[in-house]
């Protein structure tokens, strides 16, 4: 089930981690897509640094990046789940709508982690890169931005 | 119909007997592993969930079959009260304080602290932990060394809890190797699973600490064969359990190199299973063998300490899971010292258990032999 529907990994579970991605050497070039963070550097206009993840999420451990950035860490407006169960009597599990003052929240909490690392605060940018590194050397050869995404914390 | 249910319960006691004979403990054994799963635990993994009060309500975002779908968002003000009772449980389960009891709110705890901890949109794989304490709180690892025994009627052997938390172990390795073996085996060498682990957490998350920056200038077949190693490692945990003592002491082993080496390389400090191995380690004789009587006492006194720390350091909301240490990303190199470090106590300790076993699999041998000799002449 989780290794073909990863949503319906269920918790609790007798699942140890398989990690069972796979990636492309050729000629001893591999190529990874690499996920980056990015925000205004606060001492000049439209350049983007890329950010410290570990210490902008924490306390939340470091590999969680890859499931919040993809939820654009809860800001996408799509966080919203109603599962109803047909049992008797049938229920419904509480919403998970996020209310506006929750997502202020968040936003402000987004925001003071990047003040604390002196970026500007208005824009998050996500970007998913295709890498291509010599695997001899550990140096990356070639960079190519494959997707974006910029989250507007300023309201 | 009946012949094919009688032969299939046949099966089935063979392969519990050949479990049980295989990775048997003493009860005496369990009690000191009892002491030690707990007080390490203390030390280095009460689960903490206080963190999460600090994160924003918009991370919400649980797995589907999960008990925090229950919730529309995370009960912040619960955390603090169950790291506090979590800690007690912990402390009272280590002193053989009604273990079965404290045992089992354990594990309810954590379990329900856990759900929210993978509502941040990932599931981690750390359920072993819970799963010995569960599994063995039904044993009588709260007998022996036990401040306040279990009672009731306590069944006969332990053995069987050994062997269930074993194959429980066995069926995890199993959903992990049967995932990569699916991906992994491709018998293409312009494809790497070890590689795709390496490069992302190098290059994403920074993870270039201790041996990372060496893991690289190997021949391709090389990385090949150790996506093909994990593979056959992994799916070949229930073969050595059933195959003989030393086969599964021996697994355990290589299990123990593998976490030093993912510590080592992909500088992932992965030390749950570190608790589940050391059941199989026979803790009574290694005391005898190196005359160590156990200090009660001392020890009683001494977790009692442990649990004040973290008790006060959840109080003012600092603390980890690693006692004394801050909550957060930065400690990971601490975290890798110290996993190195206990996975390399782990490899002495199986070194000496399979010696110990060969040991005495020779004085058996050797008894029968002489039992022979000594008919013969008769």
């Amino acid at each position: 089930m989780k290794t073909f529907i990863p949503a319906f990994e269920p918790y609790p579970a007798i699942i140890l981690p398989s990690g069972a991605s796979l990636t492309n050497v050729e000629d001893g070039i591999i190529q990874i897509e690499s996920l980056t963070m990015w925000a205004e550097s606060i001492d000049s206009d439209n350049e983007w640094e890329a950010i410290d993840i570990a210490a902008f999420l924490d306390p939340v451990p470091v590999h969680y990046v890859y499931a919040l950035a993809t939820n654009q860490f809860g800001l996408n407006g799509n966080n919203v789940r109603e599962i109803r169960v047909r049992l008797f009597p049938d229920f419904t599990l509480p919403s998970k709508t996020i209310t506006k003052q929750q997502e202020k929240k968040t936003r402000e909490w987004l925001k003071q982690k990047l003040a604390d690392q002196n970026f500007k605060t208005q824009n998050l940018r996500i970007t998913i890169s295709k890498k291509a590194i010599d695997t001899s050397t550990n140096r990356i050869l070639s960079e190519e931005e494959i997707h974006e995404q910029i989250i507007r914390l300023a309201e | 119909m009946s012949k094919l249910s009688g032969s299939l319960n046949k099966y089935n006691d063979i392969f519990w007997e050949r479990i049980s004979q295989n990775v048997y403990t003493s009860e005496k054994s369990l009690g000191l592993f009892r002491c030690i799963f707990g007080s390490l635990a203390l030390v280095l993994y009460p689960p903490s969930f206080s963190w999460i009060s600090q994160t924003p309500p918009a991370f919400f975002d649980p797995p589907i079959i999960s008990i925090a779908n229950l919730f529309s968002g995370f009960p912040y003000q619960a955390f603090a009260v169950i790291d506090l009772i979590v800690i007690i449980s912990l402390i009272l389960l280590t002193l053989g304080v009604k273990a079965r009891f404290f045992g089992l709110l354990t594990v309810a705890l954590i379990i329900f602290g856990q759900s929210f901890t993978y509502s941040f949109g990932k599931i981690d794989h750390s359920i072993l932990f819970v799963s010995v304490i569960a599994i063995m709180s039904f044993s009588g690892w709260g007998t022996y060394y036990s401040l306040m025994p279990d009672s009731g009627k306590r069944l006969k052997s332990s053995s069987l809890h050994v062997s269930i938390v074993t194959v429980v172990l066995c069926l995890g390795m199993i959903t992990a190797g049967s995932a990569k073996a699916y991906n992994w085996l491709d018998f293409d060498l312009s494809t790497s699973g070890i590689l795709s682990w390496y490069y992302l957490a190098y290059f994403d998350i920074d993870r270039n600490l201790l041996l990372a920056s060496h893991f690289i200038k190997l021949p391709m077949f090389l990385y090949e064969m150790m996506d093909y190693s994990a593979v056959i490692f992994e799916l070949s945990a229930i073969l050595a359990a059933l195959y003989s003592r030393n086969s599964w002491l021996g697994w355990i082993l290589l299990a123990c190199l593998f976490h030093l080496s993912t510590a080592l390389i992909l500088n992932i400090p992965y030390g749950v299973h570190v608790y589940l191995y050391l059941l199989f380690i026979d803790w009574h004789s290694l005391g005898q063998s190196i005359k160590i009587s156990f200090p009660l006492k001392t020890f009683s006194i001494s977790i009692i300490l442990i649990g004040l720390a973290h008790w006060y350091q959840r109080i003012f909301n600092e603390g980890s899971a690693v006692l004394f240490q801050p909550k957060s990303n930065s400690i990971l190199a601490f975290e890798l010292y110290l996993y190195v470090f206990l996975w390399s106590i782990m490899i002495v300790l199986f070194i000496w258990e399979i010696y110990n076993n060969t040991v005495n699999i020779n004085i058996k041998q050797d008894c029968l032999l002489a039992e022979d000799i000594a008919n013969g002449n008769n």
